[in-house]
């Protein structure tokens, strides 16, 4: 992985990070430190980790802040900021245009991720904006088809998000397992599991 | 008024409580409940659609992601 050079790899450096008995990680201060670090902006600025189901993760208010999985608070919340992980690894391969996102992530999933056009072409914009895509009209007067290709800075972008959010999507992959091995034996569990 | 609730979410080995905010989910439960090999209780879908299709899509993913490295 592009990023995931020595000391710098995100997973590797905080867990050096987490023998330490510093008082910062009282408060998930020191791992708010370590993804700013890492990422050049923090969490909770980053346009992956915005909004309300990473606040526990990205604050690490809730014990340890690898403890919360934000890739299970995207795929519960119906794809969310994985479909942007997503929708960068695509346009790396080579330029698409939205449509072409969407039908790609559906025949890849085998059915089982089609994005929604109100969540994709939005996407695209503020990728755009950010400078990590460059789109382009297929033909300028009829503007029908919109082609993006991603940048250098996109690229760094890809790489950087990847390597933190392995770890939490294999965890994902792990949860989702256990729930279906629990609905395939249909465990009694009572009382739900959330208040 | 309370500004914090406890969730109990049953593992095979008891039950387990947290101290959460009111806003807490499902999908927020889940998140603590996956790396403690816990049952957040029943689900039977995730959206509209059921938990074994929405592993395999994000199976295929991971393995789109990562799986040349």
């Amino acid at each position: 992985m592009g990023s995931s050079e020595g000391d710098n790899h995100f997973w590797q450096s905080w867990g050096d990070l987490w023998t330490d008995e510093s008082p910062e990680f009282d408060n998930g201060q020191a791992w708010r430190k370590h993804f700013t670090s890492f990422l050049g902006v923090a969490p909770e600025e980053h346009w992956v980790f915005k909004g309300r189901r990473f606040k526990p993760w990205i604050s690490g208010k809730l014990g340890a802040p690898g403890l919360f999985n934000p890739i299970v608070a995207m795929v519960l919340s119906r794809g969310g900021g994985l479909l942007s992980l997503y929708v960068l690894h695509l346009l790396a391969e080579k330029p698409r245009y939205g449509n072409d996102i969407m039908k790609e992530i559906e025949v890849r999933t085998h059915g089982g991720w089609g994005p929604n056009p109100g969540a994709v072409y939005p996407m695209l914009t503020s990728m755009e904006e950010s400078g990590f895509v460059e789109g382009e009209w297929e033909d300028p007067k009829k503007r029908t088809r919109r082609i993006y290709r991603l940048t250098s800075e996109g690229k760094d972008e890809l790489e950087r998000i990847k390597e933190v959010m392995r770890p939490k999507l294999e965890d994902a992959i792990q949860v989702l397992r256990h729930l279906n091995a629990d609905l395939d034996l249909d465990l009694d569990v009572e009382g739900g599991g959330y208040a | 008024m309370p500004r914090k609730v406890v969730i109990k979410i049953k593992a095979r080995d008891g039950a387990h409580d947290f101290s959460a905010p009111l806003n807490f989910g499902l999908a927020d439960c889940c998140c603590l409940a996956m790396p403690l090999d816990m049952v957040p209780g029943k689900i039977r879908a995730v959206g509209s659609k059921p938990v074994r299709e929405v592993l395999d899509g994000l199976e295929q993913m991971y393995e789109d992601l990562y799986g040349d490295e």
